[in-house]
């Protein structure tokens, strides 16, 4: 412990000394920050651009609609704001030396008519940034991915460069090569830890509350870890801060309703989504019973008073979720999954240029198996999680910024499931993670940038814990204005793994701990490379390369015969490869055409051997029109590798020993399947074409949206999986027409 | 628009032109391999009938994916197996038992050879020479004799009429901890029913639990473990079974209770383990791995052992359920 504090105190004065004297070269130029808003409701209007007219001076507005630019020369200026989604607005500001001045903006959104088929916050400063990985991705672009059962932020991600899938059924993503449970999914904050409805066909993340999502494919800024693949950052909607408004939602599978409005000093909204009919869902599992019951809640209400504090906003928010499988049938089990979110955020713009957020966040998880008379085993695993992130950001003069924080996480997590013998094992823990992090941007030259920093480990969750730093390194150059070539490196580590069965299709446990006794913690090191042009203000090109090395993954241990054996065994895994992205976006039309190619391998000892998410070649095509009258239409059209299987290299009698007490060699030997290595073949290419078609209309006061989509409409016969003791091969998703109206008062 | 509409129309018909399905086997290119099971049952008792079973079959092949399709015999006649014990090498003879048939409607063909003398604790290994010349080997450290030990020593008959405040309710066995090693273990009452002179058993359960409001009985079942306790209460509900509806108990004649268990050696638990459980309903695992220690080919070496103790009943403890027997 006192080691700890005296590397608190030096990362504080370090920190301190730096921020000063960078802050003294203030000259005679003056500093702008504020917020954009809608003009309608009072939402942040994220990614939006910020540029002082006849200067170099810009900045993009952040998750919260923050914006600050620095070095500003005194005087008059214009400011314009713009976004795709926005009519520019331009406002004329004295500028003066050294002093910040305020600056907030409230946007008109366009014109309905004129309205693009705007999918991503583009914007004309997105050269400079040095997130190599980074997608940002709208809640439009989620409503545009045609529906099946629910529209769904991770189908949206999985239609992205880099990301993949194991099949329909599942909403599962692997980011270039790596793990399910590599991908940190976070709400405002807080760490959602089984983000799926129905045995991971769809996310719990309902898209009506969704105000923008930040993804990141690697290369992450120092202030995310945990993980070693993604970050998914869910911003939900702040509130409408003008009037009330409510939303009906129905699709054929559930029914959902918002509600949001203004309060003193703030807004709110909550959020209600309820299965009503999970039949539908038979579709995603070849016909099989499946009583699904499901709903998930959210509401998030925010808080600025001047009076109170300057400049300060807090948010509370909460999510509750809850999915369970009720068969009336003692002989099946039941099962029960649940999440809990509470949390609050202070997000402060202090006198200097300094902006900081405070995070204090509950995220419960508990999963329950009931195997009631079935031969299935009893199993629970529950996870508390109590975070606590101070982030700091600050801007100096010539453009550079600092970011640091500290991280604290508490977690606790008992996992109970018998073994094959019906021996019950109780698997207790906690721990406390404190991570500290800093990061230092050099934006202050005109065609190079970089970022440098490192998280430094405090306190660790596991036994054999990570490496104390892990540093990061990120460069930008740009030769031309149009044309970024970018790099990073960095070193990422897990403590907090999900026990789940890789090889299994379809797996309705997954328990998270802390990484177990007798196996470490995974880390990993992460080079990217890539070049992004941006051809003209429709036309985007981008090509990325990654290569990833992983020590200590986790594994099953496919040599467990006995329950002295270790579940998990640690072995190695890399992956490389490259991803091609074209955008391009006019008036009417959206396309966002984006091809993959990657190999992923894990390395145990001698063996190599390919993870059934190794797809070799995935590609994505995004199309969306605008026909005007408010009628929309959009396909995507998906390609890719089959999935590496196990094949069937024969068949022999295998004796069984059903009874133990006789003479084994003269029971009835039992026709099985002889096994070739592991994954080493592939199923057939996957393809599927889905459209969409929406209008939305006025109805006396209310809004009516109504969208009719068909996914598969060639009836692609995508193989699942095949039985591994029938030989039967099970389809994906069939043709697959859906329907949902949507009315907005 | 109209050359949006032609260029989607376009596109969607050349996707259809895509075949909606694909030929497709999960099956690669079949390669013969040998199959050998074959285990030890030993005689740790008198040391004098422990006898070695070995079975041989090929792997097959057949149209489509369900295995029970195949109706060719793949067990393998005429091959060359030797048991090395401590460097003495014993041939299994091979023969066939005609009390059973096979799915293939044939008498299985097995190997085997009874041996005395075979002690705890060493390693032995099996070598058999296929007709083709092919030679698959094996080898397995055969299992220590467990010992064990009563909660209560019955110097005479067994009862459950006992001190309970010096002995405890449940009547527990321990044979000791052992690694990597599963037991079966299973208490039975044997019994004669007067018109059918015939030996019947009553299974004993450990105890009873209440679900849903009525009393189910809790059998042994596989473990690691190095005990078992079997309640005097369920005892003697084993005991009220027996005749349980029957108004003529002087017919059931209660002789004695049997404690058996079966051990398997380090091998043949891992082979047992790898082919039994199962996880539940809606997970699918696409394959599964199979224990084998079997060079050049597949299958199982392993030993085992049966265990056996009993009891006579005193014949008080008998008749207070209305039945004759015991001593």
């Amino acid at each position: 412990m006192h080691s700890i504090k005296i590397s608190s105190r030096f990362c504080l004065s370090f920190i301190s000394a730096v921020l000063f004297s960078f802050a003294l070269k203030a000259q005679s130029t003056g500093s702008l920050r504020g917020f954009v808003t809608d003009s309608t409701n009072g939402e942040a209007v994220i990614y939006a651009n910020v540029v002082v007219a006849g200067t170099l001076n810009g900045a993009p507005t952040n998750t919260k609609g923050y914006y600050y630019i620095p070095a500003i020369p005194a005087g008059k200026q214009t400011v314009i704001f713009s976004h795709v989604n926005y009519k520019p607005k331009e406002i004329t500001v004295t500028i003066r030396a050294n002093q910040i001045t305020e600056l907030s903006a409230a946007l008109t959104p366009k014109n309905i008519e004129l309205q693009e088929v705007s999918i991503i916050g583009r914007n004309t400063l997105k050269p400079t940034e040095t997130n190599l990985g980074l997608e940002k991705i709208s809640a439009k672009e989620i409503e545009m991915i045609p529906i099946g059962a629910e529209p769904d932020v991770f189908r949206a991600l999985q239609t992205t460069a880099g990301v993949t899938t194991t099949g329909d059924v599942s909403a599962h993503y692997y980011v270039r090569g790596g793990a399910g449970d590599q991908n940190l999914v976070l709400l405002n904050g807080a760490t959602i830890y089984n983000p799926f409805h129905a045995l991971g066909i769809f996310s719990v993340i309902d898209p009506e509350m969704i105000s923008a999502v930040e993804f990141y494919k690697g290369g992450f800024p120092t202030k995310y870890g945990g993980r070693l693949s993604s970050i998914l950052n869910i911003i939900t909607k702040d509130g409408n801060k003008n009037s009330y408004h409510g939303t009906l939602a129905a699709s054929l599978l559930s029914g959902k309703a918002s509600v949001e409005g203004p309060i003193p000093h703030g807004s709110f909204i909550v959020t209600g989504r309820k299965s009503y009919y999970a039949e539908i869902l038979k579709k995603y599992l070849n016909d099989q019973e499946a009583p699904f019951d499901f709903y998930d809640m959210s509401f998030k209400a925010n808080y600025s008073n001047p009076d109170l504090l300057n400049n300060g906003k807090f948010v509370l928010f909460g999510f509750t979720s809850d999915d369970a499988v009720k068969n009336n049938n003692p002989l099946m089990e039941d099962y029960d999954v649940k999440n809990n979110v509470l949390g609050i955020n202070w997000n402060q713009v202090w006198a200097s240029p300094l902006f900081s957020t405070v995070n204090i966040s509950y995220s419960g998880f508990r999963a329950e198996v009931n195997p009631n008379l079935s031969q299935s085993k009893y199993r629970m695993n529950r996870l508390n999680d109590i975070t606590a992130d101070f982030n700091f950001t600050y801007i100096y003069q010539n453009k550079d910024e600092l970011e640091f924080g500290l991280q604290n996480k508490m977690l606790d997590v008992k996992l109970t499931q018998q073994n094959l013998f019906g021996t019950t094992t109780d698997f207790n823990q906690n721990g406390w993670d404190m991570t500290g992090y800093v990061n230092y941007r050099f934006y202050r030259w005109e065609k190079v940038g970089f970022e440098i920093g490192t998280r430094v480990k405090f306190v660790a969750l596991s036994i054999l814990r990570p490496f104390f730093f892990e540093p990061r390194l990120s460069i930008h150059y740009l030769p031309f204005p149009f044309l970024s070539f970018k790099a990073s490196i960095g070193r990422y580590s897990q403590e907090v793994i999900s026990l789940s069965n890789e090889n299994e299709v379809i797996s309705i446990f997954q328990p998270w701990v802390i990484v177990p006794k007798g196996v470490a913690a995974p880390e990993s090191s992460d080079l990217s490379l890539g070049v992004d042009a941006y051809l003209n203000d429709q036309l985007e090109i981008s090509l990325t390369g990654y290569y990833k090395y992983i020590t200590d993954l986790t594994d099953v241990n496919e040599q467990k015969y006995t329950p002295q054996d270790y579940d998990f065994i640690n072995v190695n895994g890399k992956s490389y490869g490259m991803e091609f992205v074209t955008k391009y976006q006019s008036q009417k039309f959206f396309l966002n055409l984006n091809y993959s190619l990657g190999w992923t391998y894990q390395i145990n000892g001698n063996l190599i051997y390919v993870p059934k998410y190794d797809i070799r070649h995935t590609f994505n095509i995004l199309l969306g029109y605008n026909f005007g009258n408010e009628w929309t239409a959009s396909a995507v059209w998906s390609l890719r590798s089959g999935m590496p299987f196990t094949p069937i290299a024969g068949f022999y009698d295998r004796m069984p020993i059903n009874n133990v007490w006789g003479d084994y060699v003269f029971e009835p030997y039992q026709p099985v399947i002889y096994w070739g290595d592991r994954n080493s073949y592939r199923l057939p290419y996957y393809h599927r074409l889905d459209i969409s078609v929406s209008k939305r209309f006025q109805f006396y006061f209310t809004h009516l949206t109504f969208e009719g989509s068909i996914l598969n409409i060639y009836n692609r016969k995508n193989i699942f999986y095949f039985d591994k003791d029938t030989g039967k091969i099970t389809y994906m998703l069939p043709f697959f027409p859906s329907v949902s109206l949507k009315i907005e008062i | 628009m109209k050359k949006f509409l032609l260029f989607a129309a376009a596109f969607i018909y050349s996707l259809l032109s895509f075949s909606c399905k694909e030929d497709f086997s999960p099956k690669i290119e079949f390669k013969q391999k040998y199959v050998l099971n074959c285990y030890v049952d030993l005689d740790y008792d008198q040391y004098t009938n422990t006898k070695v079973y070995a079975t041989v079959s090929k792997l097959y092949d057949v149209d489509g994916f369900t295995p029970s399709k195949n109706n060719i015999d793949p067990t393998v006649s005429g091959a060359e197996i030797y048991f090395n014990y401590r460097d003495i090498f014993y041939q299994l003879k091979e023969d066939t038992n005609r009390a059973v048939r096979t799915r293939y409607g044939t008498n299985p063909i097995y190997y085997s050879a009874n041996l005395q003398n075979i002690y705890p604790n060493y390693t032995v290994s099996v070598s058999a020479r296929m007709p083709d010349g092919t030679v698959l080997t094996a080898q397995t450290q055969l299992l220590e004799a467990v010992q064990f030990k009563y909660s209560y020593l019955y110097r005479k008959y067994f009862t459950t009429f006992i001190n309970r405040f010096y002995s405890g309710n449940a009547f527990t066995i321990t044979w000791g901890k052992i690694d990597n090693r599963l037991f079966f273990p299973e208490m039975l009452i044997e019994y004669i029913i007067d018109d059918t002179h015939k030996f019947s058993y009553e299974k004993v359960p450990c105890s009873y639990i209440k679900k849903d409001g009525k009393y189910e009985p809790v059998y042994p079942g596989i473990t690691t473990g190095e005990s078992i306790s079997f309640e005097y209460a369920a005892i003697d509900s084993a005991m009220v079974n027996i005749g349980k509806g029957d108004n003529d108990k002087e017919k059931y004649f209660v002789a004695k209770i049997i404690f058996q268990l079966v051990e398997m050696d380090a091998s043949l638990s891992k082979y047992y383990s790898s082919i039994h459980g199962s996880i539940d309903e809606y997970s699918i695992r696409l394959d599964e791995s199979v224990y084998s220690n079997i060079n050049n080919g597949i299958g199982i070496f392993g030993s085992k052992r049966t265990i056996t103790n009993s009891w006579w009943f005193d014949s008080s403890y008998v008749r207070s359920f209305g039945y004759p027997g015991g001593h």
